[in-house]
């Protein structure tokens, strides 16, 4: 939930796919879902490189 | 039986140097001690009890005794405890910092400890803020002229405290707002109030929400020390994602810990190595995958491209589950510490 | 024509079992013989009993599933109420609705558990003068279903079997008033009403967004008989809601559901509507489902607040279902209405914890600068033992480790939630939190 992540004062906030499952989608075919994961990460990765000033909120591409 | 009309209530209490009489800021180091009886303003405190209780001693120490030296406040709580009192009196301390924060933490481990006490603050005294949901305080004046005002306020009160008098609301009972949420009755049901309010807020008349908004703090974001390929990175989760079987009986809801477990031999998680026992949602999505709560799959590749230096050993771990707003803070705490003593420079945290 | 009369309200002056059943001068006799027989044409269902407990009874009920209002249609078919569940969907809404007032059917019984996390949640609820505050539905009679399913079905099934036993008897009884010798006067009664006295100038027009369960599983709400998860907002009006449109299958905590009845007997349009006659005018119940995932409960939340502002509503009711994420629907739900120009209000129970420290929710907009509270869930209640017990002997296993298997007749210590409707987020009682 980005706004509550927002709300509580957290800097860096990359959107995860749902609270049952933040970094899947059980719908997918194992190799898609996998991307999809792979896709947030690195969104997170990036984030957390970046010299952001303020809250930050990113979706994965 | 009721205290109040027999006249046995014991009052302890608790001053700073200045109050009792020992003096300003060369008294300030002045270790806790017990003297017997009313002393300095604890004597208008006794004659305010008008014969409703009596004050059997008074407690002392220096303002920057109380602030520096750890353990402090419970020495002084000890000695307090010593005299069995049914109230305990602490200060007022108006608007004055150290004495205020001091009045503050020796009630909230009063009230731990289920001594009733009460004290006096000036609303902008820092000892407003601490541990208050533990704490009586009557508000004062910002300076001692308001001692009569405060005193009276503060043996109203504690009466009742110490008589087990079922309290009221802070407005009701004229205390600070600790932050409690008390269950009250309306005369109305929650639909005909939200129906009034909001005709009020139609028309651009005053109203009054019932529940004021959270504040919560802000922080600077911090930045990198070093690239992203040299540095070491850990994960932290409130996913409640633990080792098969639960082996530390982590909860799934109020936790108030925080676990780490290695994952350094794994190239990914399985349903056959991991589980979430996390109680705040469908968790058979992650139970199924778990990577879909700890990416490990993912990260792992990442490390081996070069992405990112090396994955720190363990994962952390504890569950986002109905947890206490105090308990939440101090494990972000202890889990940055913890991170900071392990050269760790990055986390990524996962979140249901 | 919108008139007060697409919903009479009969009142029931009492109820009891007797040997035969029938519903004379605002009395309900009950022939329980026949009730029983009545559930049990669903094989599903193994064991029924049917008690009639009275305000003030020393009772404790357990195992609380579903309260109904007894209802029906005045010119339906036999039991033409519950639309999508008992009878086809397509009369959803039509014809005046008959509806009982002063009496509920409330059903008991146990609902194996789907998974650790759709487990059904203890419902408590004390008849006694002792505990009466507690809830709001110890004003009336309830005809208590005690069920038991065979215990080799689904969960689901379980669920429904407890559902449709409820409804049938609740529909079954609405037809008995119905056809009590007093339909003529009703209908007789169903001439256009002359308007009341309208205030000076227009009445405001309100309308209510009822946030419902839609987790699916034991946590759903029923649209028209269809689950609520997955399906966009919609506008439902207060004859298809007192019809039985919408129904709960929601089993989480007690004292935050919304039951059937209050889907039926609507505690914010009973707030407009007791207000000065004229003042306001209500226009509907904008029902939305809790969204899964961040982008539904926006578009949710959206939507809601498009409805409302379509339907030309001036001010809005918010109430929340739940807690946790579900409040962050309603806060998106304000925020939305708000950015319409459409003030707002929201209904909201507290987390407080059982000191009434913590915050009482896990999000919020500036937007929500108005809310009302009903209750902190988590204090703990004291319930001193009761003369005699209906539903079971043992509690349920509460959510997680916390609790549960206490002894049904001692003596308990539990949460506010475990009250049947409690801290009902629709606004049924008169319990809220205020800062202390």
């Amino acid at each position: 939930m980005p706004s509550v992540a927002a709300n509580i004062g957290a800097n860096r906030i990359v959107v995860g796919t749902a609270i049952t499952h933040p970094l899947g989608a059980p719908e997918l075919e194992h190799d898609q879902e996998r991307d999809l994961r792979r896709r947030i990460v690195a969104r997170a990765l990036q984030v957390l490189a970046e010299r952001v000033e303020g809250q930050t909120v990113r979706r994965a591409s | 039986m009721n205290l109040a009309m027999t006249g046995t209530i014991r009052v302890v209490s608790y001053l700073n140097q200045f109050f009792a009489g020992f003096g300003g800021e060369e008294a300030a180091s002045t270790s806790p001690h017990v003297l017997e009886g009313a002393v300095g303003s604890a004597k208008l405190l006794d004659q305010l009890l008008g014969g409703r209780g009596h004050v059997v001693a008074t407690v002392v120490a220096g303002d920057n005794h109380m602030a520096e030296r750890p353990g402090a406040v419970e020495s002084v709580v000890g000695l307090i405890r010593e005299q069995q009192p049914d109230l305990v009196v602490v200060g007022p301390a108006f608007q004055a910092g150290r004495y205020g924060v001091a009045s503050a933490r020796i009630c909230a481990s009063l009230q731990d400890a289920g001594v009733p006490s009460v004290t006096g603050l000036h609303l902008e005294n820092p000892g407003v803020d601490m541990d208050r949901s533990k704490v009586y305080a009557v508000p004062t004046d910002a300076i001692a002229a308001g001692m009569r005002d405060a005193m009276e306020r503060m043996v109203g009160l504690g009466l009742r405290l110490a008589t087990g008098s079922e309290i009221g609301t802070a407005a009701e009972e004229g205390f600070i707002p600790r932050g409690i949420r008390q269950n009250v009755f309306s005369e109305r049901n929650a639909a005909e109030r939200a129906v009034e309010l909001l005709v009020r807020k139609i028309r651009g008349e005053p109203f009054e929400t019932e529940i004021p908004l959270p504040e919560y703090h802000r922080i600077n974001p911090s930045y990198l020390a070093s690239p992203l390929e040299e540095l070491t990175l850990a994960i932290v989760t409130e996913a409640g994602v633990v080792p098969k079987g639960n082996p530390d009986r982590l909860e799934s809801a109020r936790s108030r810990r925080w676990l780490t477990y290695p994952h350094d031999d794994l190239d990914e998680l399985s349903s056959d190595s991991h589980e979430t026992i996390h109680g705040g949602f469908d968790n058979a999505p992650i139970c199924a995958d778990p990577n879909r709560a700890i990416p490990l799959d993912v990260l792992r590749e990442f490390e081996r491209d070069g992405v990112f230096g090396r994955l720190y050993e363990k994962y952390y771990v504890t569950t986002g589950m109905t947890m206490a707003i105090a308990d939440a803070e101090r494990i972000g705490r202890e889990i940055a510490a913890d991170l900071l003593g392990r050269q760790i420079q990055a986390a990524i945290l996962t979140s249901t | 024509m919108r008139t007060a009369r697409e919903i009479i309200d009969i009142a029931v002056g009492g109820a009891e079992l007797g040997s035969d059943t029938r519903f004379t001068n605002g009395r309900l006799i009950l022939d329980p013989t026949e009730v029983v027989a009545m559930v049990q044409t669903d094989g599903r269902i193994r064991q029924a009993e049917v008690h009639v407990v009275q305000p003030g009874d020393d009772v404790r009920l357990v195992h609380v599933l579903d309260v109904v209002q007894p209802v029906a249609r005045m010119n339906g078919g036999n039991q033409a109420v519950f639309p999508g569940i008992l009878t086809p969907p397509g009369q959803v809404g039509m014809g005046p609705v008959l509806r009982m007032d002063g009496l509920k059917v409330t059903v008991l019984g146990v609902i194996p558990a789907v998974d650790s996390f759709f487990t059904q949640q203890e419902g408590i609820l004390e008849m006694s003068h002792r505990s009466a505050d507690l809830s709001p539905l110890t004003r009336e009679p309830h005809l208590v279903l005690d069920l038991a399913v065979d215990p080799d079905i689904e969960p689901i099934e379980a669920a429904e079997a407890y559902r449709h036993a409820a409804l049938r008897v609740a529909g079954y009884i609405g037809e008995l008033a119905a056809g009590s010798g007093r339909r003529e006067d009703i209908l007789v009664d169903m001439a256009p009403v002359s308007d009341p006295i309208p205030d000076p100038g227009r009445p405001l027009r309100l309308i209510h967004i009822c946030e419902v369960s839609a987790f699916g599983s034991l946590f759903d709400t029923l649209i028209v008989g269809k689950s609520a998860r997955d399906i966009l907002p919609t506008i439902v009006s207060s004859r298809a809601m007192a019809g039985g449109a919408v129904v709960s299958a929601d089993y989480h905590y007690a004292g935050q559901r919304n039951y059937t009845c209050y889907y039926q007997s609507n505690p914010v349009e009973n707030a407009i509507n007791s207000a000065a006659a004229g003042r306001f005018e209500f226009l509907g119940t904008v029902v939305l489902p809790v969204g899964g995932d961040d982008t539904k409960k926006r578009a949710g939340a959206a939507f809601a607040a498009h409805l409302a502002d379509l339907s030309g509503a001036e001010g809005a009711v918010v109430t929340a279902v739940a807690g946790g994420n579900a409040h962050l629907d309603v806060m998106f739900a304000v925020r939305e209405c708000e950015r319409r120009d459409i003030p707002a209000v929201l209904s909201i129970v507290e987390m407080a914890g059982p000191s009434g420290a913590d915050p009482g929710m896990v999000d919020t907009v500036p937007e929500a600068d108005l809310m009302v509270s009903t209750g902190n869930r988590e204090e703990l209640i004291l319930l001193t033992p009761p003369g005699s017990v209906l539903g079971g002997d043992h509690l349920l296993d509460g959510p997680r480790e916390e609790s549960g298997g206490e002894d049904a007749a001692g003596e308990l210590r539990v949460p506010l939630r475990t009250i049947v409707a409690s801290n009902n987020e629709m606004g049924a009682w008169r319990i809220g939190a205020t800062l202390s």
